[in-house]
């Protein structure tokens, strides 16, 4: 297959370099940039380019000349252009702007990492060569990973994943086997019957005189008839009974381990992939998986034998009587199956297209229902109206199409296949009217002959249903072999936090190439109440974030009670650290249950205490079902702030050294907030706490603000000493609140 | 009362308060108040319609990403100045055209591609194909899994051949 075929690999950048300049030697340059693109009038023209940066300058060849050099003595920066139709490396000195290489975005992650790496140059002479980032395709066949997805689906070693498969299933192997074997004997009983009928014909019914004059053995060959009937029913149901068991469990042990797998992953690696390409490798890929192994496989295996054992019995009986009935049937289905291998793609296609025009229909339908209310209040419901039936009159025609289409080829497919069933009708009659064969045979083989078609016609299927079980497989093994996880010192003492916090030359960025913070010094001693301030993106929720371990640091480290966060146990981390985000989320549950969320052996009477702290008692008590009000998936019946306050007794419940506040107000009004500050501020005190707040007013408490500004802190101190300085940024900030407050 | 343009405050840059100049690879602002001309910086420019209105309403961008102004019509400027923002363009919103299609090949939710392009003949593989075609009538644009994008001017214009590997991706 050429799928298959290994791509080749190119020469390497040094070895292209030095094919085109010999003089280079490893040691002159620093690194090695390469680059595809060059300008012309029409945009960019594709070339093989290569950036050498040395320590004094960067020199570019483009096709194995050399064409401009840049010098970097007086160079003052370095940019990354990327959002247009290609990637730029630029320089700047002063107000000038050289072009140090362009490519296709396949290298934007590549050139932010060198872009990051010359611009450390440039600021401390230091050059280290970018690691080898997280390749995005494959290394063996050049395909691109699925999204989110550290391996191949077509190279990941299949072994590997059986191996998998067969250790995750092991306890059902046997149960396996059975139903594998009951599919066997299912087909063994099948082809029983014919013979019984050969039996019944030529003994009895073409001789009545046997038949009258003893009934016994007749009466005998009936029974065995309806015998073979009710043991094929019998076994089919116990098969039944089986496989739906297997594949319960399949399904259940399938499920767990992927769910198990997906709780592990570490937030990055969680965000990596959508939620719906997480939920369909849970239900969906799991279900084609154990279909696969409870159904798919032993109809397979079935209709395998089934074929064999036909065609034995068939080319027995030719070979025995000297008739072609075996090739009668086989070689006019050849034709219908070349036909229907050829159409398969057709066919693929007319159900994709089927699928598409209806999905976008009701895209489209569930897209105007949900914004019923913006179509009502500026009048477009006729427009509505004309663009679905657009929609629809497309499906129409599609469905029209196909139907046409199926409605011609599937009679003429089914009349192809069965053509022989009338050869070897035409051939056996003609052999009884010259007596070679007796009417007894002549059932039992055309029966045999009709049992072949359903194989037969299977055999087109089974590619395709293979094929999507080891896709499934694939995409739940990439999943389980992600190394996307926080790792976690086993020997991790448990203790007790006092609140310590500190960041240590902190680095981190959630793309490469784009720093979020950047060595970051900073240290919180226990039961500062700390306000964090800045513009939006600035890095204030990514600086908690590292606080809870929600993500590892690129470099530096983040430090509680003077021991690194990542050899804390977690359960030190989740008991000494807790957090009311902006976001509240309340899990499908009672109110007491979302409450108990961080500890669930909680009691009564702390869930209690709890909530009375948080103000959250009184209205939980005004709701009919009080603790035990089931709250839907987001909690709609309560009001934000009402969740607002759950949220907060949830974080009082679990009584944390470390308590995180990420904008835990700012959805609600100044009366609730109010409210709400009051609680917080029992919670506060005696806690290390970390704030985020747009509303400054909301951190008038707090003993330290730390301001955010260009990837590191930029001012901190208390309130009025920031205030001190009127060039500063917090001091903007709070005159640029007041002003609008008093607009207000 | 006031007009949505009057509170928006926009002044399309004109010949009148802007001028356009190339620095080796790079265009230039210059802000132009009278007799008096200040060097505003590198630009970026982008089509605030790129789809509909290739030559109009174009956005100049600082280097920050700071809004400077639009251009109304690229037909306002001087021949030079429009040579340099068409470069500029062109460069931004470079994509390949497709000109024939050799083969698609789809695998596990992506599709692979080999094409004929004004750029020579190239590979690239789809993700997620269905949405990564932008539909504009007859016009195609095609995303790769990088972000790389390449043009399709007219489909029906495609060879029969080229045409149908990639119908099933029309609807």
């Amino acid at each position: 297959m050429s799928l298959k075929k290994k791509k080749k690999e190119g020469p390497s950048t040094e070895q292209t370099l030095c094919s085109w300049d010999a003089r280079w030697q490893e040691q002159d340059y620093l690194d090695l940039i390469p680059f595809n693109y060059t300008a012309c009038p029409e945009g960019f023209s594709r070339i093989t380019g290569i950036a050498v940066i040395t320590k004094e300058k960067i020199i570019c060849y483009e096709q194995g000349q050399r064409c401009r050099e840049i010098g970097l003595a007086s160079a003052d920066g370095c940019l990354l252009l990327a959002d247009g139709g290609a990637v730029r490396i630029v320089l700047c000195r002063g107000e000038e702007r050289f072009t140090v290489a362009v490519a296709d975005l396949k290298y934007k992650e590549r050139y932010g990492a060198f872009v990051q790496a010359l611009t450390r140059y440039i600021e401390e002479g230091i050059y280290q060569r970018p690691g080898i980032l997280r390749e995005r395709v494959c290394p063996r066949c050049g395909r691109p990973y699925r999204p989110g997805s550290n391996s191949c689906v077509r190279c990941g070693g299949k072994k590997k994943q059986l191996a998998w498969l067969f250790t995750l299933f092991k306890p059902m192997i046997p149960g396996l086997i059975l139903s594998l074997f009951l599919f066997l004997a299912i087909s063994a009983v099948g082809l029983i019957a014919p013979m019984l009928s050969e039996k019944m014909v030529d003994g009895y019914l073409k001789n009545p005189e046997a038949g009258r004059s003893d009934l016994l053995p007749y009466l005998l060959v009936v029974l065995a008839m309806f015998g073979c009937t009710a043991l094929s029913r019998g076994l089919s149901a116990l098969r039944s009974v089986i496989s739906s068991k297997l594949g319960a469990k399949a399904a259940y042990r399938l499920r767990a381990a992927v769910f198990e797998k997906i709780q592990q992953l570490s937030l990055a690696g969680v965000n990596r992939r959508t939620a719906g390409e997480l939920m369909q490798r849970v239900t969906d890929d799991a279900a084609v998986l154990k279909n696969f192994l409870t159904g798919d496989l032993g109809s397979i295996v079935e209709q395998i034998s089934t074929f064999l054992a036909i065609g034995v019995i068939l080319i027995v009986s030719d070979i025995q009587n000297d008739t072609p009935l075996f090739l009668l049937v086989f070689l006019p289905a050849i034709p219908a199956m070349v036909l229907m291998y050829m159409f398969n793609r057709r066919i693929r296609r007319i159900y994709r297209t089927q699928w598409m025009v209806s999905s976008k229909a009701s895209t489209l339908l569930h897209d105007i229902f949900s914004g019923i209310r913006v179509v009502k209040a500026f009048g477009r419901e006729k427009d509505e109206i004309v663009k679905y039936e657009k929609a629809i009159y497309g499906v129409k025609r599609v469905q029209k199409r196909n139907e046409l289409f199926w409605a011609i080829f599937s009679p003429m497919l089914n009349t192809l296949m069965t053509m022989g069933e009338f050869f070897v009708l035409f051939f056996v009659g003609n052999a009884i009217l010259k007596g070679d064969m007796t009417l007894g045979e002549m059932t039992k083989l055309t029966a045999y002959a009709a049992m072949l078609y359903g194989p037969l016609r299977s055999m087109a299927f089974i590619p395709r249903r293979i094929l999507r079980a080891t896709t499934s497989l694939s995409k739940i093994y990439d999943l389980m072999v992600d190394d996307d996880i926080l790792p976690h010192k086993k020997d991790a003492e448990s203790r007790m936090l006092e609140g310590h916090v500190t960041f240590k030359d902190v680095s981190f960025g959630y793309e490469v190439g784009k720093p979020v913070l950047k060595h970051v010094d900073l240290e919180i001693h226990p039961g500062e109440m700390i306000g964090i301030v800045g513009r939006s993106g600035v890095g204030k929720s990514t600086l908690i974030n590292l606080v809870m371990r929600l993500y590892d640091t690129e470099e530096g480290q983040v430090l509680l009670d003077g021991v690194d966060i990542k050899d804390l146990s977690p359960d030190t981390l989740r008991a000494g650290v807790g957090a009311v985000l902006q976001e509240t989320f309340l899990f499908a549950g009672t109110i007491k249950d979302n409450i108990a969320y961080a500890k669930p052996n909680a009691t009564a009477e702390e869930v209690i205490a709890a909530a009375k702290v948080a103000g959250a008692h009184e209205f939980i008590m005004r709701q009919k079902d009080g603790y035990d009000t089931y709250v839907g998936e987001k909690g709609f019946t309560l009001s934000g702030g009402e969740r607002q306050r759950i949220a907060i007794a949830r974080a009082i419940l679990l009584d944390p050294k470390i308590l995180i506040l990420d904008e835990a107000t700012s959805a609600l009004d100044t009366e609730t907030e109010k409210q709400i500050q009051d609680a917080l501020q029992k919670l506060i005190a005696g806690r290390t706490t970390l704030a985020i707040a747009h509303r400054l007013s909301t951190l008038r408490n707090a003993t330290r603000l730390i301001v955010l500004d260009d990837h590191g802190i930029a001012e901190q101190g208390t309130h009025e000493e920031l205030m001190q300085n009127k060039n500063g940024i917090y001091y903007g900030l709070v005159m640029a609140q007041r002003q609008m407050s008093s607009k207000k | 009362m006031q007009s949505v343009f009057d509170i928006a405050g926009i002044t399309p840059l004109d010949c009148k308060n802007s001028r356009i100049a190339a620095e080796g690879d790079f265009p230039v602002l210059y802000r132009l108040e009278g007799q008096k001309e200040e060097r505003v910086g590198c630009f970026e420019a982008k089509r605030a319609f790129p789809f509909e209105k290739e030559d109009e309403y174009i956005v100049l961008l600082s280097e920050e990403g700071k809004d400077l102004g639009f251009i109304r019509a690229l037909s306002e400027r001087s021949e030079q100045e429009r040579a340099i923002l068409e470069r500029e363009l062109s460069r931004r919103y470079f994509m390949p055209v497709i000109t024939g299609i050799q083969k698609v090949t789809e695998r596990f939710a992506f599709s692979y591609w080999k094409v004929k392009t004004t750029s020579g003949d190239l590979e690239f593989s789809v993700k997620d194909t269905y949405r990564s075609l932008i539909h504009l009538g007859k016009r195609i644009i095609v995303t790769d899994a990088d972000g790389n994008r390449y043009d399709i001017p007219d489909v029906t214009a495609l060879d029969r051949d080229s045409r149908k590997k990639i119908d099933i991706y029309l609807w």
